[in-house]
This record gives structure tokens, C-alpha cells and sequence, in this order.
């Protein structure tokens, strides 16, 4: 955007593989305030989130070279993150605290864009109003496992529930969904 | 490339918590992919604080020791991320290294007193071929693991890293034992009897890692090797009887299945180490 001589994401992460701190720390600049904000949106604990943060990019400095190409730069390290966040909070035997539910306010403009219009789906309902009358547990499940990509097993891990209680979860979650789409 | 935008408004009300769920959703799902909306949310995020984290990150890079056998590999030619996965795995740290030399000693200890006079080496043959197996379920558990987290969500393939791995531990052991039986008394030749059913038992073991955890594999396959052996060397009345060449073409059989059923089912290793 009007700043052509701009390195890329990739480009960036080819450098830091070759052991360029500079590099890195432009990626980090460009990916660490989001990748905060957003664990922070998972987990409430300011440590551990902060832990994660850490541990996610000394992987990237460790492993950037084993990005393949495929999928956004973006994509790939919230990926990494994601996987952090679960493994610290299960080795720490806590569990999650889903910021989520309290804040379920009403508010008329929806934010559309062309990509996000498959997420906020407005053309086939009010899928923002649907998600916000689900209760806080199916949220939480289609949170982890539509938003943030987790198997099973790894919503599982975050929203600390048996992984048969995600499934059953996303089912009604899908079924109420549906009929308010409907 | 999209024209849209998040306003700042929204940003501000992301951070702090205050975006209901379905906005905060769908400026996560942008963010991801748009450079310039994640410039604007660094811009309002909290920028003393990215920095205090990002210092006590790269001390910690810095302070980070890389492991011996990390630098060993690296020495030996090895790619750097290969090198340092090789080196994370639970076999090249000391306990594990350890544990291996440990009963491989006992093996030959156990051997040389038993058999002092013997000139086979068939104690050592029952124990050699389950330490490589071993070697593969350590490899590849998240029980011992402490990266495998890091490893899930790293687009190299997980079968590949999975069969880098163990494969890294077997050779690893395989050549420990291989060393030892060659110091033990006996012909040459007992010095390689073992190799098949160990490569028949890591093969299986690999196999079986894809559907079950590390423990009960190698618990399972432990015991089914000394019932094997045992039987069949109480059945023929020959202690070396596990070990003839007509036998050792069915542990070469057994391999061969095990390693068609691991290749056809690559996606099975997707989830590494996925239960607790």
C-alpha cells in the first residue's frame, strides 16, 4: 500500500532463517501486536498469554525456514501461537478463562468486507446476530474450532472439556445456526 | 487486496476487550491477511509492553544453548532446522542417552555372567532388538517432549518429521548395540542376528504409533517380543532358535507389512503426539 520498497512477509521470514535479527524484528513488529491481542481474547492470564507470545516467536526465529510458502505468513505463525497458548495452559493443568459472553450488545453496523462477508455472512442472515444468541459454551467451541482452526482434540485442550463435549457442542451450535439463518 | 478497513474505533475496542464476539471475530479473521490493518492495530497496541517482550525474547534466543548434539549435527552437514528438530527429540537428551547405555550395559553385564563360557551371545540377542524399538516410542511422544506443540503447527510434513525422528533414534541405538555385540564373545555374525527383529519391532512400532500413545506401544510390543522369543525358543528346545535364518525372513516379512501399512496411511501422523 504506497510503500513499494516494502519487504514481504516471506521475504522477511527467508532472511530470518538465514539468521537475520533485523529481519525478525520487523516481523515481529508487523505480526506481535495482533498475535498478543488475540491470545489475549483466548486466555485471560497476562503471563502465560505473554509466555505464549515469547514461545511463538522464538519458534519462528528457530523454524522459519521450514515455512513453506504455503498460506499466509499470518496464518502460519497464529497457527503456532494457537498451538502455544494450549500447550502451556494444559502443562500448567489450568484451562482457559473464554473472555467471551459478557459483552453480548447489540450493535447495528456490522463490519463487511469482501473477504469477511463469508464469515459475517450478511447475505444469508444475520449470522453475526446468530453467533451472538448462541450461548457462551457453543461460542467458545465455534470459536476455537471455525475462528481459530483447532481440531477437536486441540478445542479440547483449550476450552479445557472432554473432546466428545466439543463435538456435541458444535453440533447444537450448527443446529441453532441454522434455524436462525433459516 | 481489499479497499475496506477496520476503523480505529473497533481496533481500540478489540484491545480492550469491549468488541462483542461476532465484530472481534471477523477483525481477527481480517487481520490475518491484511497488512494494514494489522500496522493500524500496532499502532494503538500497547508499544512498551511488544517491547519489554521482545527484549526478554531475544535474551532468551541469545541465552538459548544450543544442544551438542544439535552442534554435532550442524557439524555433520545436517540443514540447521533438521539439525535442531533431530536434536529436540527426546533421545539425544542425556537422560534418554543415558537410559539406552544403561541397559545395554546391563544386557552385556547380564550376558557375560550367565554365559561365560557360552559361545553364543543369545542373552544379548533377547534384550538388543527391543532397545531400538524403544528408542523409536521415546521419539516420538509428546510424553517427553517439550517442542511438540511448536511441531504440531509447523507446515513441515508431520510423517516425514515423525520418520526423521524415530528413524534418527534407531540408527542412533542401533549402532550402540551393534557396538556392544561386537565386543561381546561369540561369532561375528551374532553381532547382526538381532537386526531384523529389532527392525521388525520399530517398524510395528512405528506403525502403531499413528493409532495409539508411546507407553502402551512399547509396553505392548516388550511384551509380545519376550513371548514370542521365549515360546518359540521352549518350543524348538533352542535357545537360538528366534534367531535362524528361516525365522528371520518372517521378521523381515513382518517389517515390510508394517512399513506398507505406515505408507499408506501418512495422514495418520498428522497430530503427532495428539493424546496426553
Amino acid at each position: 500500500m504506497g510503500t513499494g520498497a516494502e519487504r514481504s512477509d516471506s521475504e522477511l521470514l527467508a532472511l530470518v532463517a538465514d539468521g537475520d535479527r533485523a529481519a525478525f524484528r520487523e516481523l515481529y513488529d508487523r505480526h506481535a501486536p495482533w498475535v498478543l491481542a488475540r491470545l489475549r481474547h483466548r486466555c485471560s492470564d497476562r503471563e502465560v498469554v505473554a509466555e505464549a507470545v515469547q514461545d511463538t516467536f522464538a519458534a519462528v526465529w528457530r523454524s522459519a525456514g521450514r515455512y513453506d510458502g504455503r498460506g499466509d505468513v499470518g496464518a502460519w505463525i497464529w497457527g503456532i501461537a494457537i498451538r502455544r497458548l494450549i500447550g502451556l495452559l494444559r502443562r500448567g493443568g489450568r484451562h482457559q478463562h473464554v473472555v467471551l459472553g459478557e459483552q453480548a450488545r447489540d450493535d447495528e453496523a456490522l463490519l463487511v468486507s469482501a473477504e469477511d462477508q463469508v464469515l459475517v455472512g450478511v447475505e444469508h442472515g444475520d449470522l453475526a446476530g446468530a453467533l451472538l444468541r448462541l450461548s457462551p459454551e457453543l461460542r467458545a467451541v465455534v470459536q476455537a474450532t471455525v475462528l481459530d482452526g483447532l481440531t477437536t482434540r486441540e478445542a479440547a485442550h483449550l476450552l479445557g472439556i472432554p473432546a466428545g463435549t466439543v463435538k456435541t457442542r458444535m453440533m447444537r451450535a450448527r443446529a441453532e445456526l441454522r434455524g436462525a439463518l433459516a | 487486496m481489499t479497499s475496506w478497513h477496520l476503523d480505529p474505533e473497533v481496533v481500540d475496542a478489540y484491545l480492550d476487550a469491549t468488541l462483542d464476539d461476532a465484530r472481534a471475530a471477523s477483525l481477527e479473521a481480517h487481520v490475518v491477511t491484511c497488512s494494514t490493518c494489522r500496522l493500524l492495530l500496532a499502532d494503538r497496541s500497547d508499544a512498551d509492553e511488544l517491547d519489554a517482550l521482545w527484549h526478554d525474547l531475544v535474551d532468551r534466543l541469545d541465552a538459548e544453548p544450543s544442544s551438542r548434539t544439535t552442534r554435532l549435527l550442524l557439524r555433520l552437514g545436517l540443514r540447521d532446522d533438521t539439525a535442531r528438530l533431530l536434536g529436540s527429540a527426546p533421545l539425544m537428551s542425556s537422560p534418554w542417552a543415558a537410559a539406552v547405555v544403561l541397559v545395554m550395559a546391563a544386557a552385556w553385564v547380564l550376558h557375560a555372567a550367565v554365559e561365560a563360557n557360552a559361545t553364543n551371545v543369545v542373552l544379548f540377542l533377547y534384550v538388543a532388538p527391543l532397545l531400538p524399538m524403544l528408542g523409536v516410542t521415546a521419539a516420538y511422544g509428546p510424553l517427553v517432549d517439550d517442542s511438540h506443540e511448536v511441531t504440531v503447527a509447523t507446515p513441515y510434513p508431520t510423517y516425514r518429521l515423525a520418520l526423521l525422528r524415530t528413524a534418527g533414534a534407531a540408527a542412533i541405538v542401533t549402532l550402540a548395540g551393534f557396538v556392544a555385540a561386537l565386543t561381546l564373545p561369540g561369532p561375528w555374525l551374532d553381532a547382526v542376528r538381532w537386526l531384523l527383529p529389532a527392525l521388525a519391532l520399530s517398524a510395528v512400532a512405528f506403525a502403531l504409533l499413528g493409532r495409539l500413545p508411546p507407553v502402551p506401544v512399547a509396553l505392548m510390543l516388550a511384551v509380545a517380543w519376550m513371548v514370542f522369543a521365549g515360546a518359540l525358543a521352549w518350543w524348538m528346545g533352542d535357545r537360538a532358535a528366534p534367531f535362524e535364518p528361516a525365522v528371520q525372513l518372517v521378521y523381515l516379512a513382518l517389517a515390510a507389512v508394517a512399513g506398507v501399512v505406515t505408507a499408506r496411511s501418512p495422514d495418520r501422523f498428522d497430530v503427532l503426539g495428539r493424546s496426553s
